[in-house]
């Protein structure tokens, strides 16, 4: 505020401050113990700041800050008063009063000022504040430019009942966030507002629960509730992913539940009675919990842990969050590679270090490698977020389809809060429609038809999430016809796939499946057509790293089972050497590492050199020659051979020797080269050379062309 | 005599500075220089049949601080809304303003436009 | 009933006894907002626990004279104007 007007108002104001300001210091030497005058001397100052900071005398502003957190100290009795310290304020003060007063420009007013400010700092001690410059000046406003897209927020807002005695109406917050866009549900709660007699006129009785679509982003909605965040209830959610026109989705992703619902998924109650205890609560106004435990149909103690439940997942809910953008953290988790490669380099040295030094420089190492796991593992989590959205998605396409196909089928959903990284959540999606779609068609039979078998009218779909072992599971089970196994190898010999003399196990016949161009659907469904897709899944799916896999036991049912690594920026890798080079394999692919014999050996025609591993021949592949690199061993029995698997395909590869096995982080190298399809990434080692991932599944398709 | 926004702080610069800002806003804008001052002006106000609509009160101040200024006010009117100054460095005042019955804070210093949009955001 | 100016939380109470005195009097009851500025959420409440008894006891509520920020501040409230 630049204004003459407020600059001579200033002025005048400082004029006195300053005159008051002098004669009190001055009896501050005889009457330090004088609180009032303490007191008085330290609001000058306050007083003094915020009007410079107004005016716009900024170096006024930042310099009587300075003294305002000295004189604080002593207010607190942390600093005596004593000859020095008067002397330094009164100069304080003369500095002040030139700079407002004097016409004429000192040029060694900085200078001075500098002085000034060193001498309070250190009469503040070494602990004092030492404040950044920029955190003192004005508030900048940060601009988030947003973005043009149209978001989706989901606002859940319950007011402290005696809002309005704080000067608030929720209305007016309520009006301003109806002008950031547009209000697309606005579900508002009335059932705590009381009969007309009973209500006292000055209460908040309602809460809303709100669908806005808005241009603007989180922080501009956040501002809206501001001033009520603290103590209201206040939950918002970027919900635009569940509103985006692709998936039409059926209203609002629900991550409060009822406890009816809860105790249902517990398996406490049957839905069934879920049903007629909703209408009875809505006859008798009880509540759903007393209503189950009067009939009998669940313990105190089964209804008390289901409300526990409902706690959590509210809590849940109710997270604040910051958002960032997603670049952000690659960049961290880049930075986090780095260092990790610097620590490599740095445990090569201490092997290098006579060994009495070795011993306390490792140690430090070894605390800075805990740290640094788990920092790791902290980025990480910020990666993860839930599969519930995810899932929930597909309630409408699973009821549409069913609906298409004439199909009676009912959706069950576990683990909703199961976590995995950002990246692998995106990609999933496809395959996990590819394969409901397949157990609704092909799985679950039509209704007569479940009712002739004996099994319930409706078809049951379960989409289960969970983790173990480091790794992420997703299961999709049906309880439908299962695979006819007998079928599927009738078909596999039709095609040539399999030999009609052969003896087929379950699972060679399962993974056939996934053979490109096969099916054993009798008609061709409007969706799932002859199995079009199922290999394209397994390719999906592998190129995150994963593996599918499918059991099931004809008449009952299907399983289809994924494994995720739980995060796409790390992998276990085997370090192996060619020569002078080092390349690393996944360890997900590895199944084991061998020698071979002179005679386990052959070439044939048209298929290579070949090996002879546990009674199978499989394909030899020179990975020196591959690369173009140079390798040591010549003959495979002299070397080792490390057996990979991908897709159901197993390879031997050729390598000099076993290095060692190592967490490595992967660096995107799309920049530096085109490569080969074989490679998938390369990682900086200890000693700061470059090794070259090897993309097994790609590797794999390289050599079947 | 219509709606009233008091601003109050014992600092010139800044009451002015407030009603230079807040003139776009239309309302009549009146100053006190301390929590007792601001009261008995308030009751003149009201006395003559004028509404405050919104005060916006410093903290640190002589002869009645701001905390004490709303607990007072909160006595003869609950419901009209009070926002603090405050400055960076006092965000425990902003919980005790609250706790006192305020309804918002501005950060001192502030642009006219800040203080602006946090007095929108109370009078309509 | 006719009202006028602003009807926020510092005059609800006046509000609130004029219309439950005229609500137990009579069988219809007619609201009239014509010369009213502004409303806060007390008085949107108000008309919400009215309206509701009024079902009850079969009576009948009509709100009329509503301005279009008004209208805005009802629905806001979860009353369909």
């Amino acid at each position: 505020m630049g204004d003459s007007g407020i600059a001579e108002i200033f002025m005048n104001e400082s004029r006195e401050i300053i005159g008051n300001l002098e004669s009190d210091i001055v009896s501050l030497e005889e009457r330090s113990d004088d609180e009032e005058l303490v007191n008085g001397i330290f609001r000058y100052f306050h007083t003094l700041k915020g009007s410079s900071g107004i005016a716009g005398f900024n170096t006024i502003y930042e310099f009587t800050h300075d003294l305002e957190n000295l004189f604080d100290k002593v207010r607190s009795g942390e600093i005596g008063v004593c000859a020095e310290l008067t002397d330094l304020l009164l100069s304080s003060l003369d500095w002040i009063k030139s700079e407002i007063f004097d016409e004429e420009v000192d040029e060694n007013s900085s200078r001075i000022r500098e002085d000034l400010t060193v001498r309070l700092k250190s009469y503040m001690g070494t602990s004092s504040v030492t404040q950044k410059k920029g955190e003192e000046l004005p508030e900048q406003r940060v601009h988030y430019s947003g973005t043009e897209t149209e978001k989706f927020f989901r606002i859940t807002a319950k007011f402290r009942e005696d809002i309005f005695t704080f000067g608030i109406d929720p209305l007016m917050i309520l009006e301003d966030l109806s002008l950031l866009g547009e209000i697309e549900i606005n579900k508002v709660n009335k059932s705590s507002l009381p009969d007309l007699f009973d209500m006292d006129p000055h209460n908040c009785y309602l809460t809303w629960d709100i669908i806005l679509k808005t241009e603007h982003d989180f922080e501009k909605v956040r501002d809206v509730f501001i001033f009520v965040s603290d103590d209201n209830d206040i939950a918002i959610e970027d919900v635009t992913s569940e509103h985006s026109p692709e998936v039409p989705g059926d209203g609002t992703y629900k991550t409060e539940k009822k406890l009816g619902e809860i105790l249902v998924d517990q398996g406490v109650i049957r839905s069934e009675d879920l049903e007629e205890i909703v209408k009875l609560q809505e006859n008798r106004n009880e509540k759903i919990g007393d209503i189950v435990v009067k009939k009998g149909l669940a313990s105190t103690k089964q209804v008390h842990d289901a409300l526990q439940e409902q706690d959590r997942i509210k809590k849940k809910v109710e997270v604040s969050t910051v958002r960032v953008d997603s670049g952000k953290l690659d960049n961290l988790m880049n930075l986090l590679g780095e260092i990790v490669i610097g620590q490599a380099a740095l445990h090569r040295i201490a092997d290098e270090m006579e060994e009495q030094r070795a011993f306390s420089f490792k140690n430090a190492l070894y605390s800075l490698d805990r740290v640094t796991r788990e920092f790791q593992e902290q980025i990480m989590s910020i990666r993860m977020i839930p599969i519930g959205p995810t899932f929930e998605q597909f309630k409408r396409f699973i009821r549409d389809t069913a609906h298409n196909l004439g199909k009676d089928i009912k959706l069950k959903i576990e683990g909703a809060d199961t976590e995995l990284d950002k990246t692998v959540i995106e990609k999933i999606g496809d395959p996990l429609k590819h394969m409901i779609r397949n157990s609704i068609d092909h799985g679950i039979e039509p209704s007569d038809e479940r009712v002739k078998k004996g099994k319930p009218e409706s078809g049951t779909l379960t989409l289960k999430a969970y983790h173990q072992e480091g790794n992420v599971y997703i299961d999709i089970v049906d309880d439908g016809r299962g695979v006819n196994l007998s079928k599927v190898r009738e078909k596999a010999i039709a095609k040539g796939l399999i030999s009609p003399d052969e003896s087929s196990s379950r699972e060679k016949l399962l993974s056939i499946l996934f053979n490109p161009g096969f099916s054993t659907a009798e008609q061709v469904g409007d969706l799932s057509g002859r199995g079009v897709g199922m290999d394209v899944v397994k390719t999906n799916i592998e190129e995150l790293r994963g593996a599918i896999e499918i059991k099931t036991n004809e008449g009952e049912g299907t399983l289809v089972r994924i494994k995720l690594p739980l995060t796409l920026a790390i992998i276990e890798g085997m370090l192996i050497g060619i020569g002078n080079s080092i390349l690393i394999i996944p360890l997900l692919s590895v199944t084991e590492t061998i020698q071979i014999k002179k005679d386990d050996y052959k070439t044939v025609e048209g298929k290579g050199e070949l090996i002879l591993v546990r009674g199978e021949y499989v394909s030899l592949i020179r990975l020196g020659e591959l690369f173009g690199l140079e390798a040591a061993c010549e003959d495979p029995w002299d070397a080792l051979i490390v057996i990979v698997e991908s897709d159901g395909k197993r390879v031997g590869l050729m390598i000099d020797e076993l290095i060692g096995q190592q967490q490595v982080v992967i660096k995107s190298i799309e920049n530096h080269i085109t490569l080969s399809r074989a490679l998938s990434g390369a990682t900086i080692l200890g000693d700061g050379r470059v090794a070259l991932i090897i993309d097994i599944h790609g590797l794999v398709e390289e050599i079947r062309k | 005599m219509g709606k009233v926004i008091m601003v109050i702080d014992d600092s010139p610069t800044i009451r002015v500075s407030v009603e230079i800002a807040l003139k776009s806003t239309g309302v009549e804008v009146k100053q006190a220089e301390n929590g007792q001052d601001a009261l008995d002006k308030i009751k003149e106000i009201t006395d003559a049949g004028g509404e405050i609509a919104l005060c916006i009160s410093d903290i640190n101040m002589p002869v009645m601080n701001g905390i004490d200024f709303i607990k007072e006010f909160r006595k003869v009117d609950k419901f009209t809304p009070v926002v603090v100054l405050t400055t960076e460095a006092e965000k425990e005042t902003i919980q005790k303003g609250k706790e006192a019955g305020a309804s918002g804070w501005i950060i001192k210093p502030f642009q006219a436009e800040d203080l602006v949009n946090v007095v929108k955001r109370f009078v309509k | 009933m006719k009202f006028e100016k602003d009807i926020t939380v510092k005059n609800i109470k006046k509000i609130y006894d004029e219309i439950v005195k005229e609500f137990e009097k009579n069988d219809e009851l007619i609201i009239d907002l014509t010369d009213v500025k502004r409303i806060d959420l007390s008085f949107a409440q108000l008309i919400l626990a009215v309206g509701k008894k009024a079902r009850e006891l079969k009576k009948v509520i009509r709100v009329k004279g509503v301005s279009s920020e008004l209208k805005l501040l009802f629905r806001l409230s979860g009353l369909k104007v």
